[in-house]
């Protein structure tokens, strides 16, 4: 991880306005999470991280007589089960070899997506991944999933579901990896707090205006959906790209001020993590399809455990390995077990691998170093991956995908710039012109398209392919307005500087 | 330490299906996801206690398989083992891309003589020997109680070919696990490769005689063309495969493990459904390389460092689908016939080499290598039910089992014989190679007797 060096002469902060904010916001979000979870539709074998629309739960009979089950928050029915969806088996030959010539194609595409030289092309040109390959990726999989197309049709998608959860454990663990506990002591007085302002503001905005949008479209309000569905694109839509420091820098700023971004910027994506982390565990099923009946906080714990335990054993694993064929072995092996045991038990792979990643990179050893390179190896591959099943589960004609995407674009901005402005109204910090334009215009990473695809993982719901097309589309719109704002007032980019220590990671254009 | 980890990840794997509000429930992505980590995690630390007290890594594989699958502790669902089965393809195509690479026939053809005596002799000869055992002991088989002699006789042939059925997987991985190299290593190499392809061609052929004999269609020409098609077209397309490879290594370079593998699954999946043999179609491949090549090392590299968690899942899902039950059931008759096969493979294989004029270690040991069996035979047994619906499924159980007990007891004979041999641990490079093997589980298209 690139450290950037610590800013000094800052002015002490009046942190009192600051947190005052921040626990109001706080205030809100708690006082709206209910002691109990969102209702789902009964699923048949715990978590399925099928594709929203994908999932055909049968009916399984309840254990507990409706009339003991713990209360809802949802006072109505729960809504009907997603209608069945067609999931057969592929059963012609030529489907098949359509299906997995396709995919290898896609897959190949994706990893060439990744190809340092397409890396290098991005950065010379000043723009985020998020257009140069993303938009692509999102339209090849509408393409793929047209049914004169076949290849990513909803057969296949069922077929490789497995995939999705360890995508995200391997997300997971790639940015758990970074947050190295130095990170923490190196920020500057305030800058915590100011990470946290600049996340929940725009999260704020965004789980105001989507979230009365999805009230509107979703139904009664007794149904706690649309208040998970509004937390879940408030917590994809507060993070900043890493790239954002990065176009500072491109234009000539200084040091100070992009390490002062660059910080905002990785408290923002701890802030992102943890408000999965809270989402997952209290918007949960309840009834027959779980075994386990516990309370929300339970689960907070149990991820958090989870996430530890985990750690220390893959640390007890790995710590004496070396590169060879049992090394990728085993770095598949964890990633694998500790994904589907988060999916599982219906936590999300992302959260329980960040802490796992966290714990082990903090502790003392020589593989960490070696087990972030294979970690990065496959990240912006299944970054492409993703945006091409979001792409074929999108549903293009679905209005409330458009216009929860006006809205989340619109609320972000809106948010970004409150944010800015009540620290520059607090005068905590002296943020100059470029900085606070690069974080009013702040590019969305890929952690947050990561965060809506947990959505697809953890729960069902034509909500689901809604909040995947408002993230998405507004991460390439969001990409597009940052480069049009930026070329306009500062010219086109200088090129970032070349071989920096993280320049060869995949985060860093992302 | 890795017994703890072992104990601690059996012990979540507990936990997580207590999740399940029923038994057996999991099957979803997640499941799949979490059993292909515990395989993975699990197979890795059992097969270095395994080797540590001096048993194949692979049998660790196995072991772990059958223990943690549904049929002993139950902690892998039969849906998640169902789903994992896609690594087969994978694998067989893997370790035939290896065995492939590792044919170079420069140095094979002076063993080319033992090879060919040692098919002849031992292979043809022990299919000979369980034919006659089958038919003369078929008072101990009901489903052949109520057939006349000449039909018992073709179907006793039909289980004599399927259970004479060898494991390139395993004599491919033991061989990587033990860094064996020398003319016992190449000629078991030779022999079980060549012979899986005899074999298939004699279980069409014998198929179809026991077809007509059971009164059923037998189209002699059809199966004739299949068999064409199949060898045929599977060599053709091993060559493209193996060009593909060769373009690849030469000019892209970058990520060419996750290549293979890629190359691999394709290959499986697509060959599969086509009636292309992968095994042939990745044998194929790996021997142009090697052959015409100067970029056989290199392939051999790329393999060993991808295809360890392909062989590691391939292993213990074949170990989780052992028929423990068919053993109880049927593991009197089965126990016989892998005492007679064993008996056939060792005594013949010492006679064929003796003829053939091989080394002594050859003549000592070669028959040990013969004795591993896995997918080929699975395969063929599960062919048997969709051809002889009426007693098929009896049938096939009978080869499950034989097959689960050579599953079990085969990897460590022949590694006590490449240990005895001297040969292990003469391989050049080796020490990071793949610890794994065992048997190419598709590798004969359904269509092949269905005619």
């Amino acid at each position: 991880m690139r450290r950037f060096a610590q800013p000094s002469g800052w002015r002490t902060p009046r942190r009192w306005s600051v947190w005052r904010a921040v626990a109001v916001v706080i205030w809100f979000g708690l006082a709206a999470w209910p002691g109990q979870s969102a209702q789902e539709s009964p699923v048949p074998s715990g978590p399925a991280g099928a594709p929203a629309t994908i999932e055909s739960p049968p009916v399984l009979k309840p254990q507990t007589p409706p009339e003991q089950m713990p209360l809802p928050l949802s006072l109505e029915p729960p809504p009907p089960p997603e209608p069945a969806f067609d999931h057969r088996p592929l059963e012609s030959a030529a489907e098949v070899i359509k299906a997995v010539l396709g995919l290898t194609a896609l897959f190949a595409l994706a990893y060439l997506g990744g190809h340092p030289r397409v890396r290098k092309l991005e950065r010379r040109a000043g723009i985020s991944h998020v257009v140069t390959a993303g938009l692509p990726f999102v339209i090849l999989g509408a393409v793929a999933h047209l049914p004169s197309v076949g290849i990513l049709s909803d057969s296949v998608l069922w077929q490789i579901r497995p995939l999705l959860p360890l995508g995200l454990g391997w997300i997971g663990f790639t940015v758990g990896f970074r947050f190295d506990a130095r990170l923490v002591e190196s920020l500057a007085p305030g800058m915590a707090a100011a990470g946290l302002l600049s996340a929940a503001l725009p999260a704020a905005t965004i789980m105001a205006s989507c979230g009365l949008a999805l009230l509107a479209t979703e139904g009664p309000w007794q149904n706690a959906a649309f208040l998970r569905d509004a937390l879940i694109l408030g917590t994809a839509g507060a993070m900043t790209a890493h790239s954002a420091p990065r176009l500072l820098e491109a234009r000539g700023a200084g040091e100070i001020a992009v390490d002062r971004v660059w910080s905002i910027v990785q408290v923002e994506q701890l802030a992102g993590v943890v408000g999965l982390m809270l989402t997952a565990a209290y918007f949960r099923p309840q009834g027959a399809s779980v075994a386990w009946q516990l309370p929300g906080t339970a689960w907070l714990f149990i991820t958090l455990g989870m996430g530890t335990t985990m750690g220390g054993v893959l640390y007890l694993t790995l710590g004496k390995l070396k590169a060879g064929p049992e090394f990728s072995l085993l770095t598949l092996g964890s990633v694998a077990f500790i994904a589907g045991m988060a999916s599982f038990l219906r936590l999300s792979p992302l959260v329980v691998c960040f802490i796992a990643a966290v714990i082990l990179a903090n502790l003392p050893g020589h593989s960490q170093a070696q087990i972030r390179a294979a970690m990065m190896t496959l990240e912006r591959p299944i970054y492409l991956l993703f945006l091409l099943i979001a792409g074929s589960i999108w549903k293009l004609g679905a209005w409330q995908g458009w216009m929860l995407m006006g809205l989340f674009l619109l609320a972000r901005l809106a948010g970004k710039r409150l944010a800015v402005s009540v620290r520059r109204r607090g005068r905590e910090w002296n943020l100059r012109l470029e900085e606070r334009r690069i974080l009013v215009f702040s590019p969305m990473g890929a952690l947050s398209i990561a965060i809506v695809i947990s959505a697809q993982d953890l729960y069902f719901g034509p909500t689901v392919s809604w909040m995947l097309g408002a993230v998405i589309g507004g991460a390439i719109l969001t990409e597009v307005i940052v480069q049009l704002t930026l070329r306009r007032q500062t010219g086109p980019a200088t090129g970032g500087q070349e071989g920096g220590p993280d320049e060869e990671t995949a985060e860093a254009v992302i | 330490m890795r017994l703890l980890l072992l104990l601690i990840l059996g012990g979540l794997m507990h936990a997580a299906g207590t999740f399940a509000p029923q038994p057996g429930v999991g099957s979803g992505a997640a499941g799949t996801a979490l059993a292909c980590g515990y395989l993975l995690l699990s197979g890795f630390f059992l097969g270095s206690l395994f080797r540590q007290v001096g048993l194949p890594k692979l049998t660790g594989y196995i072991v772990l398989g059958i223990v943690a699958g549904p049929q002993v502790l139950g902690l892998l669902s039969p849906p998640m083992v169902a789903n994992l089965q896609i690594f087969n393809g994978a694998a067989t195509a893997l370790i035939a891309l290896t065995a492939g690479v590792e044919l170079d026939l420069r140095s094979i053809r002076p063993l080319m003589r033992s090879i060919l005596a040692l098919i002849g002799g031992a292979m043809l000869g022990t299919a000979g020997l369980l034919t006659a055992a089958v038919y003369f002991w078929r008072d101990l088989l009901p489903f052949l109680h109520e057939l006349t002699p000449e039909q018992a006789l073709a179907m006793a042939l039909v289980l004599g070919v399927t259970m004479s059925a060898g494991s390139p997987a395993v004599v491919v991985a033991l061989r990587s696990e033990m860094e064996a190299d020398g003319p016992l290593t190449r000629t078991v190499l030779g022999v079980v490769v060549m012979a899986d392809l005899v074999v298939i061609l004699l279980f069409a052929v014998v198929s179809s005689a026991a077809k007509a004999t059971l009164g059923g269609n037998a189209d002699a020409l059809g199966t004739a063309a299949t068999l064409a098609w199949e060898l045929l077209g599977s060599i053709g397309s091993g060559l493209l495969v193996g060009g593909v490879l060769a373009i690849f290594l030469r000019f892209v370079r970058q990520g060419t493990g996750l290549f293979v593998v890629t190359v691999a699954f394709v290959v499986a999946e697509v060959g599969m459904r086509i009636d292309f043999d992968p095994l042939i179609v990745a044998l194929a491949a790996g021997m142009l390389v090697r052959n015409t090549t100067a970029l056989g090392d290199r392939l051999q590299e790329a393999i060993e460092g991808a295809s360890l968690p392909v062989y590691v899942a391939f292993f213990a899902v074949t170990g989780a689908n052992i028929h423990l039950r068919e053993l109880l059931i049927i593991g009197i008759p089965a126990a016989l016939f892998v005492t007679v096969r064993a008996g056939g493979f060792l005594g013949l294989g010492w006679l064929a080499a003796r003829v053939a004029g091989a080394p002594e270690v050859v003549r000592r040991y070669a028959g040990f290598g013969l004795l591993p069996q896995a997918g080929l035979a699975l395969a063929l047994a599960l062919l048997f039910v969709r051809t002889f619906p009426h007693f098929g499924g009896e049938a096939s159980a009978l080869v499950l089992g034989a097959v689960a007990i050579n599953e079990m007891l085969a990897p460590v004979l022949y590694r006590f014989a490449l240990v005895r041999s001297g040969e292990a641990g003469r391989g050049q490079g080796a020490a990071a190679r793949i610890p794994v093997g065992a048997n190419a589980p598709a590798a004969v298209p359904e269509n092949l007797v269905s005619s």
